[in-house]
């Protein structure tokens, strides 16, 4: 479920009230106070995206990190960051494919 | 006994309402595109629009996720997310059409949430903004291409049928349906372009769709749209769904407008009268 508790982070950045300004404010309590577990909160602090992405983080919230220039992220450094990351994908691919 | 007068299709792009104010050439371009797509529309005379989306985890949430979702109130706010030059507007929905819709969904087997009351993101403003200069009432509905499993590309065919079927039954009414979405897209994740928050992964997939919607050939779209193929072709590629149900609303209409340009991810088509 911690995931989900990434997800739900970047999602709340942007719609639960006062979520953006705690985060700015003081990340690590923000953190603490999330079901999160200690890598994940380190990886969050230290904005390393590709990490959290393998994790299973969804990419459409997790952009949003850089969106609202939080956890010391801007576009241009969550778009560099990010592309070290391998493409993850639900599904293999067909073996004829592979 | 209702119709169908013109089916479109366009990108949602948040940065379009912007860009197409201002006095440049990427900005007459791109008002061009949509304006050639809005002139299929006006000429149908429709009197309410269906629009076919992907809510971007702005509407929903990750804590609730529905397949498919239909609006059944009578008014949405939006954005409620960032499209700038967009400021927040209160669109009129089409209570009794989305009930009807509704109905004729979970008569046939489908079962989407009932939205009484929600919020729209700039899958649902933005082609309302170039589309629908008119303030005709809308209805959106959701399919979800976000997350995965999505529902496959022929339950989307399916959807469409059902809620054609389901259009005419409402008597007299004239029905748009915009198909709102890309085909190639990676928003957030690694095959991003270095300097935007955005990448094509697949251009060439998203010719092929654009080639198969052109010609007719849906029993070729949907046979290759499968997740994983969804997937390659980016973290959003999954509203190319959505395309798909509107294709198969535009049954009985002709192409009447495509276009699509070689490493775009997106297209801007029409379907209704010449």
């Amino acid at each position: 479920m911690s995931v989900h508790a990434i997800d739900r982070l970047c999602y709340d950045i942007a719609y639960e009230p006062g979520t953006l300004e705690r985060l700015r404010a003081d990340p690590r309590r923000e953190l603490a106070d999330r079901p999160l577990t200690a890598d994940e909160r380190d990886e969050l602090l230290r904005g390393d995206v590709a990490a959290l992405y393998r994790r299973g983080a969804h990419p459409v919230l997790l952009v949003r990190l850089a969106a609202f220039r939080v956890l010391g992220l801007d576009p241009a450094l969550y778009a560099a960051r990010i592309r070290a990351a391998e493409p993850r994908f639900s599904v293999p691919a067909p073996p004829e494919r592979e | 006994m209702g119709e169908i007068v013109a089916v479109a299709g366009v990108p949602h792009t948040p940065g379009f309402p912007a860009l197409a104010r201002t006095a440049t050439a990427a900005g007459a371009d791109v008002a061009q595109r949509y304006a050639a797509v809005d002139e299929v529309v006006e000429r149908a005379d429709a009197d309410v629009l269906v629009v076919l989306t992907c809510d971007h985890i702005n509407t929903f949430t990750p804590d609730m996720w529905p397949t498919f979702a239909i609006a059944t109130g009578d008014g949405a706010l939006g954005p409620n997310d960032d499209v700038p030059g967009v400021p927040p507007t209160a669109y009129a929905l089409d209570a009794g059409v989305g009930a009807t819709l509704h109905r004729g969904l979970v008569g046939q087997d489908f079962d989407p949430v009932a939205l009484r009351g929600h919020s729209v993101d700039h899958s649902v403003v933005v082609p309302l903004h170039f589309l629908n200069t008119r303030g005709l009432p809308v209805v959106p509905v959701y399919l979800n291409g976000m997350v995965a499993p999505r529902p496959s590309a022929e339950r989307c065919r399916r959807l469409g049928r059902v809620l054609r079927g389901a259009l005419e039954d409402l008597p007299g009414r004239r029905i748009a349906v915009v198909a709102s979405g890309s085909f190639s897209l990676e928003v957030g994740g690694p095959r991003m372009l270095p300097d935007q928050l955005y990448g094509v992964p697949r251009p060439g997939w998203a010719r092929t769709v654009a080639d198969w919607l052109h010609r007719g050939d849906l029993d070729g779209l949907v046979a290759q749209t499968t997740e994983r193929r969804i997937e390659e072709a980016g973290t959003v590629a999954g509203e190319v769904l959505p395309w798909i149900a509107a294709a198969e609303m535009a049954a009985d209409l002709s192409v009447a407008h495509m276009d699509h340009r070689d490493g775009e991810g997106h297209a801007f088509a029409a379907w209704g009268p010449a």
